[in-house]
């Protein structure tokens, strides 16, 4: 038990260090030179990829999916004239509003429309784009939309962007309508085109980039709004950084740069989409087979994606295998401060009492309990959120990159939160295990003279882990499933080659059935893999 | 002055449950000097079997002292030579009391060899060849050298127990404790596990043999213990109490096993 002590003991000290180390990597962050940014050196720009064309995935001239888009090219744009390193960090688009919000990164480029409400939590540069917004709805639906108060009742349902400005629309124009919310304007369409939603706010040269590809969507409305255009999120209380962008931006105005990235987007926009898709891609078939080339040109994507898939799910499980044995060790404890009340006056054994209780009272039983039940009742993507933004907005994480596209930074929080996660499941599966060996087999060791830890470590585990092989292989497999929760913190797995695909080109299907043939390739031969090498184990004891 | 010879020495062992509403022991006292064979009879719920794990306290008593060997096991805290306080090893003490139980609890994972020599390389620190050179002997003794790299599963259950006592003997204990160890074989392998327990008996080991084998108890004991509702009720020499009971329990006992 001393052992198992000394154990928490260093995985205790372990966080202290990690915690230690990065406080004080967060205080180099703040020496930097004039302009201070997150990283020094380094813009950090966060972005949604979702929202041609401002910000897309376009493939190169060598065939390779790279960030391209209005925001995009004034972003490198602003980099150049501060001197600084750009960095391009992709999330959802709310996922880019609380990165502002937790000073994670310097701007915000996504297409934002200045509000008071979003004030609170970011600074707006100077308008660089005057955009317009629009209601769009299906063309068949175009005659009966006349004015907002048409659709303005529960029977039609109105699409917005979870956070976006249009969403205020959606409320001011159409409260009474059920108005729901989808993470990317991509999904958006897909309902409209569905008949899932009656009409939808979108800005409107996003919308009109819809159009070219899908002829049955129409623009029906203009939607009033006073600040008409798009504005950079600033890093709220950065006043150097607000001037040298709005100097920036005024530049690109001033020299035409600002006029030439609207057009090269558009027709890099245009091009994504053209390919020979115009005239056939309309809503009567699911799956187009000539879709799929276009979606291997974004393989590089995919492939990246695997990676940091295979990569997550691997360092996942070994984090929350090594916390979940810990964890069920201590459920199974035995360390009872108020042992000494274990007899009652006459010296007799207590069996029963509150005295009882006190004496058999387990401190790291409990701790080890409370954490299992609340990991287990509480959504992961909850938790995934908390530690990103939450842990790891306190703790700094150095900003490097692995293999070149594996931003560590957010990497490591999805681990840690997944790994968290997953510890309590797999303790439930450990501790069940270790419960499952029969009780002679202790009574055997212990009165053979082994102390408690030679019966676990020679005696109860190895039998332990062979009852368990399945229900561990299964829990792999689900991280692996799970694992694409993380692309809600940025992390670049497979969902988020998905939704790249689905952002740059509007094909929709066809990436998710790329992506679920992909997962199947992961985790079907993960669980066979599993079966073959625990029927090996079990050859010695077939009856 | 105490016999020098006193192994154990069972002082007022109480084990009760449901505060007191249920005792499976009751105030059993009891010597084992060193030599001994004693067995230990009584009908089932008698606390037999309480009796033999609390003398290696698998099972935790109520109350009452178990000195083995000069120390009172049931105690966190004894004193050392020089009298000072000192946390109390029972693994230590466990070491030289062997047990075998009902149902034999070799560990499945391990060959018969290594369920031999873990707890000698483990707890003893015995070097690994010895271990092994050691529980081949062992293993010849009960004829089943050409078994030690078999595992469990593929022995019967006569030769599991076999094993299972010769894994005990290599600790070298100083005290032998069988918790019915012939009640989960088949009939005709009774008699080769009483084979090994008598030959043992003759080699001058102490035993202390819970058992429904009337026969071993008669013919190979020296002790007879008849026990019911959790106290001890008579107790002399085999021979004697078989052929002359003193008490009504036993007179009833022996009609209904005899």
């Amino acid at each position: 038990m001393k052992k198992i002590l000394a154990i928490i003991m260093a995985a205790a000290l372990a966080a202290g260090v990690l915690v230690g180390c990065g406080s004080s990597a967060s205080q180099d962050t703040a020496a930097a030179s004039a302009v201070k940014t997150v990283k020094p050196g380094t813009l950090t720009v966060a972005t949604s990829p979702d929202f041609s064309p401002f910000e897309f995935y376009a493939i190169d001239e060598a065939g390779t999916p790279t960030l391209a888009g209005i925001d995009i090219a004034l972003a490198r744009y602003i980099a150049d004239h501060m001197g600084l390193e750009l960095q391009i960090v992709t999330v959802d688009f709310d996922g880019v509003l609380s990165e502002l919000s937790t000073h994670s990164v310097d701007l915000g480029m996504s297409g934002l429309a200045p509000n008071p409400d979003r004030e609170s939590i970011m600074d707006f540069s100077d308008i660089y784009y005057k955009g317009e917004q629009s209601l769009v709805s299906l063309k068949d639906n175009a005659a009966s939309i006349t004015s907002f108060e048409d659709i303005n009742s529960k029977e039609f349902t109105v699409g917005a962007q979870i956070g976006s400005i249009q969403l205020d629309f959606a409320n001011e124009y159409t409260p009474d309508a059920n108005i729901v919310t989808m993470p990317k304007v991509t999904d958006i369409i897909s309902e409209l085109i569905a008949g899932k939603e009656y009409a939808a706010f979108i800005q409107k040269d996003v919308a009109q980039c819809y159009q070219k590809n899908y002829p049955e969507l129409e623009l029906v409305l203009d939607v009033p709004y006073e600040q008409n255009g798009l504005a950079i999120g600033v890093n709220k209380g950065n006043a150097e950084l607000l001037a040298a962008v709005n100097e920036a931006v005024a530049a690109a105005l001033e020299d035409g740069s600002m006029a030439q990235f609207i057009t090269d987007a558009n027709e890099l926009a245009a091009g994504e989409k053209y390919e020979g898709l115009l005239e056939e891609n309309g809503t009567d078939s699911f799956v187009k087979l000539e879709n799929f080339p276009i979606v291997f040109k974004y393989a590089e994507l995919f492939r990246n994606g695997i990676v940091v898939t295979v990569l997550l799910s691997v360092f996942t499980v070994l984090i929350g295998f090594v916390l979940a044995l810990l964890l069920a060790l201590m459920r199974l404890s035995n360390v009872c401060p108020f042992a000494f009340l274990e007899k009652d006056k006459k010296g007799y054994v207590r069996d029963g009492g509150f005295l009882y209780h006190l004496s058999r009272f387990n401190p790291l039983s409990i701790i080890a309990t409370a954490y299992v039940e609340i990991f287990r009742s509480t959504p992961v993507l909850v938790q995934v959120f908390i530690i990103y933004y939450g842990v790891f907005g306190i703790i700094k994480l150095p900003t490097f990159s692995m293999f070149g596209f594996i931003q560590f930074d957010r990497f490591f929080p999805g681990v840690v939160a997944l790994g968290l996660n997953s510890a309590a499941y797999l303790c439930e599966i450990i501790r069940s295990g270790i419960q499952s060996v029969d009780g002679g087999q202790t009574e055997a060791a212990r009165s053979l003279g082994m102390s408690q830890v030679m019966n676990l470590r020679y005696i109860i585990l190895p039998q332990a882990m062979k009852n368990i092989l399945p229900a561990i292989a299964n829990e792999f497999v689900v991280i692996i499933k799970e694992s694409s929760i993380t692309y809600t913190i940025g992390v670049q797995d497979i969902m988020s080659a998905v939704n790249a695909v689905k952002g740059a080109t509007f094909i929709i299907v066809e990436p998710l059935l790329v992506a679920t043939a992909i997962y199947f390739c992961l985790c079907f031969p993960t669980s066979k893999a599993i079966a073959y090498l625990e029927r090996r184990m079990s050859r010695g004891d077939k009856r | 002055m105490e016999t020098r010879d006193n192994l154990i020495q069972v002082k007022n062992l109480k084990k009760y449950y449901n505060r007191g509403a249920i005792k499976a022991l009751d105030d059993v006292s009891i010597d084992i000097k060193q030599g001994d064979v004693m067995v230990v009879i009584g009908p089932s719920g008698s606390g037999k079997s309480t009796f033999l794990r609390s003398l290696n306290l698998l099972e935790r008593p109520t109350a009452g002292e178990i000195i083995f060997d000069g120390v009172d096991i049931t105690q966190k805290k004894v004193r050392d030579a020089s009298g000072k306080l000192v946390k109390l090893d029972l693994d230590a003490h466990r070491q030289e009391m062997g047990m075998v139980f009902q149902h034999f609890n070799l560990f499945p994972h391990l060959t018969i060899l290594e369920n031999m020599t873990i707890a000698p390389i483990q707890v003893k620190h015995v070097d690994k060849a010895a271990a092994e050179e050691k529980a081949l002997q062992l293993l010849d003794r009960v004829g089943l050298k050409n078994r030690a790299g078999a595992y469990p599963i593929q022995l019967s259950g006569g030769q599991k127990q076999r094993v299972a006592i010769v894994r005990a003997l290599a600790m070298e204990p100083k005290v032998m404790l069988f918790d019915e160890p012939t009640s989960a074989l088949d009939p005709e392998m009774v008699g080769e596990v009483l084979e090994v327990m008598k030959e043992l008996a003759g080699e001058g080991m102490t035993m202390v043999c819970v058992t429904h084998e009337m026969g071993f108890a008669r013919e190979v004991g020296n002790r007879l213990v008849f026990m019911a509702g959790g106290r001890i009720i008579e107790q002399g020499d085999p021979k004697e109490m078989f052929a002359n009971p003193q008490t009504d329990r036993l007179k009833e006992f022996f009609n209904q096993v005899l």
